[in-house]
């Protein structure tokens, strides 16, 4: 088994979130300014080449967590007190949410094959009979790759003997299934924001740290501190993140000052009933198959890549837009907050004007360090409006189309489900196939990006195993899966 | 050598953002032969994350009582190991 970690760029980012909510929330701005140099003093050790890089680098994360994208920078001299002063007038940045810290990117190698010189150019050479394009040949006693003809297979690779042949990865363009990703002429990363579909898989990948978002937390503690009245919709993957009852998660949301709480988990229900009519209707009028609608980095793909997809996707809108929905209908002067685990909803979001801010689960985390609110000291609290278990598995792969399949119509057949659990290069070719010959195999098609579903979101706290298996023991007795 | 090892985790708020969420269900990942001389338990927040610059010394653990800051699974194990195979 291997041992889950969390990454020194993971540590930093929550780390520095924390330290800015505290400032933001006291009004401390001069504070901010201090973490460069309060998180690498002077004689300490260093993560990159320099103790000065390394300010540099929390600087621009400082920036990201204010809500500024590093590309703002207009003035190097402006200070991090100074943008946390503007929050109050400026709005956080818009979609994209991503923004790249250029001098962080260690402009690693293209990913490739690569002979190592541990090739002893052996009799076997089974490298080269392996290879589906006669991309090898062994010359001066080593075996050397024609990189006009490989294809990155990796099949050389898997059968040498000595392990003389690596493959060296891009880390964030590996991670990339739709091809964001290229590079400035001296090597160093940049993002087709035309292609990029939001999912945030580079942010986690890059080891650097180089590709960050940027965040609106600040700005949610800035409109509490100043009396807003402020709902917080919780996604169901948060609530496998914490090690506690949901309840106590609600009473710390108050304590640290949001006025309410919906669960997003109604919001899945609603979906999942108006998915299941529009199933009904789709299937009664001949469609082939449909697609899910409530990842917003699949409808980002969809819409980018695969537009012949359309007719097929469910125009059902997402948990968190039904959930918003309800929450402005009660509380029409309330601003409305979305806490998850997901980078893509910020975008939705902004593509629909509502909620009004998006934040993490590590920016809700960070809050809670910065408050020190301990949750299990916390009186659990019911929220305003809570969703079933069914709503809830929303967070987890599979559970979309099991809460679909739960609320049909009377009379409707169960559908067939085929997920898509984790997008990469290779099911996206097969989605487009999908669309192109109208035949899939399966009528429901549950399309999450991330694998494992939200529970595995690029902002989750926990793994994804435990947050599953916290959230699945709530299954109430009757709960069908 | 000892015979036994406690360790403990601190599962408070700023621990667990720091890493302690990632120790999850380490009991289960120990090596077979040190099952039943281990024993993890979870620990409140001490107050030892509040200091001022402290969060990125969490996650706090102690294994027989000697604290390791800034924690994972990596440390604990190899502090596991010198006690038990020491
Ligand atoms: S949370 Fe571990 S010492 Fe405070």
């Amino acid at each position: 088994m291997s041992i889950p970690i969390i990454s020194e760029a993971d540590r930093l980012r929550r780390e520095v979130l924390a330290y800015v909510i505290k400032a933001v929330k006291a009004g401390t701005y001069a504070d901010i300014d201090r973490i460069p140099i309060m998180m690498r003093p002077k004689g300490q050790p260093f993560s990159r080449c320099c103790i000065y890089k390394d300010r540099a680098a929390l600087r621009y994360r400082a920036m990201s967590a204010l809500g500024y994208r590093v590309e703002d920078e207009t003035d190097e001299l402006k200070t991090l007190a100074s943008y946390a002063e503007d929050i109050a007038t400026n709005p956080p940045a818009t979609d994209p949410f991503l923004t790249i810290f250029e001098d962080a990117c260690s402009a690693c190698m293209e990913s490739q094959i690569m002979v190592t010189n541990m090739c002893r150019g052996c009799l076997a050479r089974p490298c080269t009979n392996v290879c589906p394009r006669k991309a090898i040949q062994v010359r001066n006693g080593r075996a050397r790759i024609s990189h006009e003809l490989c294809i990155n297979c990796g099949k050389c690779a898997d059968v040498c003997r000595y392990h003389a042949i690596i493959q060296v990865p891009l880390a964030c363009a590996d991670a990339c299934p739709v091809g964001a990703i290229g590079k400035t002429d001296d090597g160093r990363v940049t993002v087709d924001h035309e292609k990029c579909i939001r999912c945030g898989k580079c942010i986690k990948a890059c080891p650097f740290a180089a590709i960050m978002q940027s965040n609106q937390v600040a700005h949610v503690v800035r409109a509490i501190a100043e009396g807003r009245k402020v709902i917080a919709l919780v996604a169901p993957a948060i609530n496998g993140f914490f090690p506690t009852e949901p309840g106590r998660l609600y009473g710390a949301l108050r304590k640290i000052g949001f006025a309410d709480v919906y669960e997003v988990a109604i919001g899945g229900d609603d979906t999942a009933i108006a998915e299941a009519e529009e199933w009904a209707e789709r299937k009664a009028a001949g469609a082939p198959f449909m697609t899910t609608s409530c990842c917003p980095a699949w409808i980002e793909c969809v819409e980018r890549h695969i537009p012949e997809i359309k007719p097929y996707v469910s125009s059902t809108p997402t948990p968190m837009a039904f959930a918003d929905r309800r929450a402005k209908k009660d509380h029409p002067d309330a601003l409305t907050v979305f806490i998850g685990p997901c980078m893509a909803k910020r975008t939705e979001a902004h593509k629909h004007g509502s909620p009004d801010y998006v934040i993490t689960a590590e920016e809700i985390g960070a809050w809670l360090m910065a408050e020190n609110i301990q949750l299990d000291a916390v009186e659990p609290e019911p929220p305003a409006v809570a969703g079933t278990q069914y709503g809830a598995e929303f967070a987890i792969s599979g559970g979309v189309a099991n809460a679909v399949a739960h609320y049909l119509p009377e009379g409707v057949a169960k559908p067939t489900v085929f997920k898509i659990n984790g997008l990469n290069k290779k099911n996206l070719a097969l989605l487009r196939v999908f669309a192109k010959t109208k035949k899939a195999p399966a009528e429901i098609i549950e399309v999450m990006v991330c694998s494992g579903g939200c529970v595995a979101g690029p902002c989750a706290i926990s793994t994804q195993e435990e947050a599953t298996k916290t959230i699945q023991a709530r299954r109430p007795q009757d709960f069908q899966a | 050598m000892a015979d036994h090892v406690t360790v403990e985790i601190c599962m408070g708020t700023t621990c667990y953002m720091m890493g302690s969420a990632q120790m999850a269900g380490m009991a289960e990942r120990l090596p077979e032969e040190w099952k039943d001389r281990v024993t993890i338990t979870g620990k409140r927040c001490t107050g030892a994350c509040q200091k001022a610059g402290q969060y990125g010394r969490a996650p706090f653990v102690r294994v027989n009582g000697e604290l390791i800051g800034a924690a994972d699974e990596g440390k604990v194990l190899a502090a596991i190991r010198d006690l038990l195979e020491a």
